[in-house]
């Protein structure tokens, strides 16, 4: 029995494999989609891919590896990490790959998603820091990239007040070094659209006193070496327990992936990213100080931007820090790097089988005084200029059942803590639930936990939710998450509460066709749009309807089509609709140098509020979460060439067209974004070339 | 005055949450999403579900709702095999001294193979308020399970087709005259995944989802969702020999937590 499994398990995965290549896109792509549904718009997630990418080159030897760098793979659920060391512990070292197939979680769909990334053969290359070795064995990787919004905005007309001072071009250049895991290295630049290029009044930050670029970001990376597990100088993320108390960058939470709720914490990574704001510059390490026992001490200093005001002695002091990272008006440009946030301190980690506790202490400190806007929902936000931060985390695995949790205070002000668990009822069906609380006063400058707000204060709430997959054939996930918000927030102007439901239906009876049906309700309260004396709250309800279909046609072209509605309600007024549709077709064939894929998208929606986001292809790196707002058309065209075997050269075109036909006068976008006309297109060229 | 505003208050919380009859702790854990799960009390649910009894059992419930100083519910259901045939009976009383709502029942439930089963039950409704005045009605819920597979269930009840209402008019109260459609799906014999879709006339389509998970041989977990209104269900299961207790709390937007606990025991 077990020996006609593998037989059939190998012609399955041999299967995989042959497409792996072809697919690895795409893998990063549903993995994205299913993962990052909440998704800010303007978030980078080019760390993730970049993460991926690299495995795929470099895969990860499951005998040689740790919970940590497992966890990076995000798609793999803590369980899952956790029964695979515990099956090595018990049964020695992996043989072969088809084993996984034994270990208790192991679907299909996760060992599928899984084998590109990783590999038993110890890599045969000495990975000793020589500088023979790391000139032979370094992989470089330059990237280059240009873009621009072709239409002119208003932004860049002479304008008498505000205007964008710089060009409408956006460049990024990045590269990148790794030589096997034992050194790593970046160097970021970029300019947004509307910035100075070259000239620019400010440098780009402390550590790069440059003028030439708007941002520049990098780090140095030694790794691995005795008892130093990481050491990064310049750039850096640490993300540690459930995201409550230390976590820089994005972590993902509620989706239709349900245990996405359990964070992955990675520990201290080097940055790579081109996000102006989410990162800790300075420098860290990873110490194993006992055994099983790792130390994280770190130290940063940065410069932030923030809008100041004066206060009654004269102190410039500052309400909120700007994540924006664009500095294209006199007012961005004058709020560039005006506060300066030093932070530091240390993180313990120990684990054994099984088990993993930490304790997380630091402190973070700003030249300016912080003072909460006058408005009620903000009085207990951050004051003053010092703040101080522990917190502690656990996770322990018992059984089918993996435990989780953190706690987090800032001194002299709020506590905040969640718990839950990831349990494996049947071979098929896994719940997950979490349990919050977050007082109004805790205060920290590193958190993502969890939560539906944009911050993770001011709510309690509880999430549970299942995944069942009953067949190879089918799979069903659901959640439901009920939150309250005990102080008021903006506009909201009363304790308030809310839920939000999800169930997700996907049918993939081969394996190039899928089918996914899946309804999204989310009831929130707000501040009623009447006019009255003392605003109550009104419910705001929306409902998202899907459904998708992927399928190909050939080994070279592969289709997509998705229909999603849109329900918007607030209070006792008329429910509002948004529609859109649109057709993908993507060209891969198995060993041509061309790739491509279009777009062309209806939508129609009656206002921003029934708005709605979907995942578009682009150029390596970049994400793009479309938004479809308004009436009309939307198209684009990517293509990918490989000019030669380590030069890829990718090219996109964008474009909306609206379709608001009753104006004398159309304009597209708001503001100094503002656009004559009715079309707004983009394009974006990138070079990238691997050495 | 303050009795008109209790009794207000009171049968306003009736037809909001009293809309179904108490279903147990351990359904009301799985989120009432009942309808194709076999249990004791499924006689205030799908009466078909007796059929999964298979001895004699009786079992009492009672739910404390904790928005009101003394406002509770107090039931009762004892199930009788016999070959494949099965009786039943239960009790419900809702509310306080002064306001009170009985639904009593009776129901016969029969075996077709091991695939099929069907049910049929008998109520009696009396509204008592002190002081105030009686009213009574009866009403019929039927119902039938069908196994499509060993791992998938499906049911399907009625209550109260024939729309009975109470015949005094002073009465706001209503006999809900409701359709549930569930499915079950049944992993292993450690896990109940359950969900129902009921359409009650008056009301929107609720949909419930519930999952049952015996961690052990002794004692199980299990949550439970509705959507409309949206309540979050969880509790659990001890059992021990013959005798069975289970704990559930329900968490409603508005009316807050209310816990309940049952006893039952399996002669």
């Amino acid at each position: 029995m077990r020996f006609k499994l593998f037989i059939l398990a190998a012609f399955l995965l041999i299967g995989f494999a042959a497409k792996a290549q072809t697919q690895e896109d795409q893998l990063i792509k549903d993995l994205i989609e299913s993962i990052a549904e909440n998704l800010p718009e303007d978030y980078d997630l080019s760390e993730l891919q970049d993460r991926l990418t690299y495995y795929r080159r470099h895969p990860i030897n499951l005998n040689n590896t740790t919970a940590e760098e497992l966890k990076t793979l995000v798609f793999l659920s803590p369980l899952q990490i956790s029964n695979l060391f515990e099956h090595i512990r018990k049964n020695g070292k992996l043989i072969d790959l088809l084993e996984l197939q034994s270990i208790p979680e192991f679907d299909l769909t996760s060992i599928q998603r899984l084998l590109p990334f990783v590999t038993l053969d110890q890599s045969s290359i000495s990975d000793k820091i020589t500088l023979a070795n790391m000139a032979k064995y370094g992989n470089n990787d330059l990237m280059l990239r240009y873009g621009r919004v072709i239409e002119k905005s208003r932004g860049y007309t002479d304008l008498p007040g505000s205007r964008y001072l710089g060009t409408p071009d956006r460049y990024l250049l990045r590269y990148r070094y790794t030589y096997s895991n034992r050194v790593s290295a970046s160097l970021v630049m970029e300019k947004d659209a509307g910035e100075y290029l070259f000239k620019n009044p400010k440098p780009a930050s402390y550590f790069f006193p440059s003028n030439y670029t708007d941002f520049m970001s990098g780090h140095v990376a030694i790794l691995n070496t005795g008892r130093f597990k990481k050491i990064v100088l310049g750039d850096y993320t640490m993300q540690f327990g459930q995201a409550l108390t230390l976590w820089s960058g994005f972590a993902f939470g509620k989706s239709p992936d349900v245990t996405g709720v359990a964070k992955r914490d990675v520990g201290l990574r080097p940055y790579t990213s081109a996000n102006e704001f989410a990162f800790l510059r300075g420098a860290a390490a990873t110490v194993e100080i006992a055994k099983n026992l790792d130390f994280s001490p770190f130290f940063s200093h940065r410069k932030l931007d923030a809008s100041l005001s004066t206060n009654a002695d004269g102190e410039r002091t500052v309400s909120t820090i700007n994540e924006t990272g664009l500095h294209r008006t006199q007012n961005e440009i004058r709020n560039k790097n005006s506060t300066e946030q030093i932070v530091y301190g240390g993180v313990l980690q120990y684990r054994v089988t099984g088990l993993s506790i930490g304790a997380v202490a630091y402190h973070t400190s700003f030249n300016r005084l912080f003072v909460p806007g006058s408005s009620l929902y903000q009085q207990f936000n951050f004051a003053g200029k010092e703040l101080t931060n522990v917190g502690a985390h656990y996770s322990y695995t018992y059984k089918n059942f993996y435990f989780f949790g953190e706690f987090g205070k800032s001194l002299d002000a709020g506590l905040a803590y969640v718990n839950g668990a990831l349990v494996s009822l049947s071979s098929t069906v896994s719940a997950v639930v979490l349990h919050r609380n977050y007082q109004k006063n805790y205060h920290n400058f590193f958190n993502q936990a969890t939560a539906e707000a944009s911050e993770a204060i001011n709510e309690k709430g509880f999430y549970a939710g299942l995944n069942i997959n009953p067949s190879k054939v089918w799979s069903i996930q659901l959640y439901g998450d009920y939150f309250k918000y005990p102080w008021l927030r903006f506009r909201v102007d009363a304790p308030s509460d809310g839920y939000e439901f999800l169930g997700q239906v996907t049918y993939s009876p081969t394996k190039t066709f899928r089918a996914i049906l899946r309804f999204k309700s989310e009831v929130k309260q707000q501040n009623t749009a009447e006019v009255v004396p003392f605003n109550y709250l009104d419910d705001v309800k929306r409902e998202n309807y899907r459904a998708e279909v992927k399928w190909a046609l050939g080994k070279s072209f592969g289709f997509q089509n998705r229909v999603e509605v849109v329900q918007f309600k607030k209070g006792t007024g008329n429910s509002e609709f948004g529609y859109l549709a649109y057709q993908d077709v993507s060209y891969n064939p198995l060993s041509s140098r061309l790739t491509g894929n279009i777009r062309v998208a209806y939508f129609n929606t009656a206002s921003y509020d029934s708005r709605i986001y979907a995942y578009e292809d682009d150029v390596l790196y970049n994400f793009t979460f479309g938004l479809y707002n308004g009436k009309g058309l939307r198209g684009y065209a990517n293509l990918k060439y490989r000019l030669a075997k380590r030069l890829d050269v990718w090219g996109r075109y964008a474009l909306y067209n609206y379709d608001n036909v009753e104006d004398a006068d159309p304009t597209v976008g708001s503001g100094l974004d503002e656009i004559k006309g009715r079309m707004k297109s983009e394009m974006r060229v990138q070079l990238r070339y691997q050495f | 005055m303050r009795k008109i505003l209790l009794l207000s208050i009171f049968s306003l919380f009736v037809s909001e949450a009293f809309a179904q009859y108490n279903q147990g702790a351990r359904l009301t854990a799985m989120g009432n999403a009942s309808a194709a799960v076999f249990d004791t009390w499924s006689l205030n649910a799908n009466p078909a579900g007796i059929t999964g009894q298979k001895t004699p059992t009786a079992a009492l419930n009672y739910a404390r709702y904790l928005f009101g100083s003394e406002l509770a519910e107090q039931s009762f259901a004892f199930v009788l095999p016999f070959n494949n045939n099965f009786a039943g009976v239960s009790i419900n009383r809702y509310g306080i001294s002064e306001f009170s709502e009985i639904k009593a029942g009776f129901g016969l439930a029969k075996k077709f193979g091991e695939e099929l089963s069907i049910g049929v039950k008998a109520n009696i409704h009396q509204i008592k308020i002190t002081n105030y005045g009686n009213a009574t009605t009866f009403s019929v819920d039927a119902g039938v399970n069908y196994a499509l597979s060993k791992q998938i269930g499906l049911g399907l009840y009625v209550n109260n087709p024939s729309s009975q209402e109470y015949k005094s008019t002073n009465v706001e109260t209503y006999i809900p005259t409701a359709v549930h459609f569930g499915a079950t799906y049944i992993p292993s014999n450690k896990v109940i995944i359950a969900t129902t879709i009921s359409k009650d006339f008056e009301r929107k389509f609720d949909v419930l989802v519930g999952a049952d998970y015996k961690f052990h041989e002794m004692l199980s977990f299990r949550g439970g969702l509705s959507a409309k209104p949206f309540k979050q269900y969880v509790g659990m299961g001890l059992n021990y020999q013959k005798l069975i207790m289970d704990v559930a709390v329900e968490s409603h937007p508005q009316i807050g937590y209310t816990p309940q606990i049952g006893l039952s025991y399996a002669f």
